[in-house]
């Protein structure tokens, strides 16, 4: 069925993917008010639910909101329908990047990645190397340079973590590619999007 | 027995943390080894960017634990969480047997997952009959931040909004807890990373809340909210030349000094912000004077 602005099947969609009850959200306000990012956000977790009620796929899809929602849980404890919103952003970010749309905050998808990456080959992240690889991918390779070394000179940098290659088998299991980073490019790799497209069609 | 599950940062940026927690586990004589091959919990980015690994990377730990057939205690907030939210989705059949498929283990859900928190003030007692005098006067903020309490569908050790037992843990330490509105905010998390300006404005308030509520010290144990309000306060200090005036102490640091740890033992001087507390052990701590001018 068709709705004002788009279809019901994105709610479908998103209810089953996250099997969170968006449907329930009456617009009480409650998750906005006491969610700490909710400034940065062109839609808060509420008008978002209202989006994906009125099937508005683009809208929804391309906002920075989840992006910018830290993970802090304050929504679903608190949402009076039961609704784990933390999660249904999950869910959102996910399938976003699934299609095709370019991050809000490349920088947080890149830290992500990279943090998987390390966990995918070493079994832990060792924070120096995340760092280190962050660095580059920013092409700031000194950036934050003096706290490093306020960190390492207290101690609070290991050096030689412990690592084990026990994760890469899951790894490998769970995502569509061996390594979830892409190459290093410059600024937002070029038809990533594309093959991501494609990618998702085929698992469902 | 009691398994320790660390996590990545104990042995990196929260060095101090699983230090002084060594300490405080050989003082009141707790019996602890750590799990044996853990690996990373996948922590926010495994969450944010793909269900599947959010789901099998603590699972794994939980298995360990699980064939061991010991309790889990986990320090970091970030990892109790990812835990948890495991282990409650694990209870669906379907995730279940997907996760064991890809882990080539057995999953029953029985692993009881403690929280640091939990193990110490089950020691409260205990602090309380031999704790020094260092703490005497001491005005502790307690903070929480989100991830420890807050886990939806999952019944936790403390209240939600309003957890306690930090405070009765600094009470029995010998300080006085503080009441005070900011304990279990936000500090930004990764933003301090990936958008600095941000978490330091979070932090900001919530140091300033401390401050105008009369703290002397911040106690906390959680390591990304110690790295947090300490990072910003040394950032805030690159920034203006001010001096970082709020010490901020993980919880283990705290009451090994209660316990008569020295400052070298509990990594002390590992902190950004400096120690309110004496070099020499056994000395009396002189609070710092804070909220002055
Ligand atoms: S708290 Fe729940 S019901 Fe209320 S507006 Fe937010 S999502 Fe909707
Ligand atoms: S979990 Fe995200 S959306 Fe919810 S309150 Fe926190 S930052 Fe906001």
């Amino acid at each position: 069925m068709k709705t004002l602005a788009g279809d019901r099947q994105f709610l479908k969609e998103i209810e089953t993917h996250s099997g969170e009850p968006v449907r329930r959200c009456f617009q009480c306000d409650r998750c906005a008010t006491g969610c700490p990012m909710a400034p940065y956000m062109q839609h808060t977790p509420n008008e978002l639910f209202r989006l994906i009620q009125l099937g508005d796929r683009r809208a929804v899809l391309a906002s920075n909101a989840f992006w910018f929602c830290v993970s802090c849980y304050t929504c679903s404890v608190r949402c009076p329908n039961d609704i784990d919103i933390a999660h249904v952003m999950d869910t959102l970010r996910e399938l976003s990047l699934r299609e095709g749309f370019t991050p809000a905050l490349p920088q947080a998808r890149d830290f992500h990645e990279l943090f998987l990456d390390c966990v995918r080959r070493s079994g832990r992240v060792s924070e120096l190397e995340l760092m280190a690889r962050y660095n580059l991918k920013l092409r700031k390779p000194f950036s934050r340079f003096a706290l490093g070394w306020e960190l390492l000179r207290k101690g609070r940098l290991e050096l030689w973590p412990k690592r084990t290659g026990e994760l890469r088998k899951i790894f490998k299991a769970l995502t569509p590619n061996p390594s979830p980073v892409v190459t290093y490019g410059r600024g937002v790799p070029q038809g990533r999007g594309e093959g991501q497209k494609e990618q998702y069609k085929e698992q469902r | 027995m009691m398994r320790f599950y660390p996590g990545c940062t104990l042995s990196s940026s929260a060095k101090p943390y699983s230090r002084s927690l060594a300490w405080v586990w050989k003082r009141l004589e707790i019996e602890m080894a750590e799990l044996p091959g853990w690996t990373c919990c996948g922590a926010t980015a495994a969450h944010a960017l793909n269900r599947d690994l959010a789901y099998a990377l603590p699972a794994r730990n939980l298995a360990i634990a699980q064939e061991l057939g010991d309790d889990l205690i986990v320090a970091c907030s970030a990892c109790y969480s990812r835990l948890k939210i495991a282990q409650k989705a694990l209870e669906n059949p379907q995730t279940r047997e997907r996760v064991a498929g890809v882990l080539g283990r057995a999953l029953d859900g029985r692993v009881q997952i403690k929280n640091i928190l939990e193990v110490l003030s089950a020691h409260a007692p205990r602090i309380q009959k031999e704790k020094t005098k260092a703490l005497e006067g001491l005005k502790v903020a307690c903070y929480y931040g989100c991830l420890a309490t807050r886990i939806p569908r999952v019944e936790g050790f403390d209240d939600r909004e309003n957890p306690t037992m930090m405070e009765r843990l600094v009470s029995a330490a010998g300080a006085t807890a503080l009441d005070w509105p900011a304990k279990t905010s936000c500090c930004g998390a990764s933003f301090s990373v990936i958008r600095e300006e941000i978490a330091l404005k979070m932090c900001s308030q919530i140091l300033e809340m401390a401050r105008r509520c009369g703290a002397d010290v911040i106690t906390t144990s959680c390591p990304f909210c110690q790295y947090n309000l300490d990072w910003a306060q040394w950032a805030l200090s690159q920034q203006d030349g001010q001096k970082p005036k709020i010490p901020v102490l993980f919880i283990t640091q705290l009451v090994g000094l209660a316990l008569g740890g020295s400052e070298k033992e509990l990594m002390l001087g590992a902190n950004l912000t400096p120690s309110p507390f004496p070099k020499r052990e056994g000395r009396r701590c002189s609070p710092p004077r804070v909220g002055e001018g």
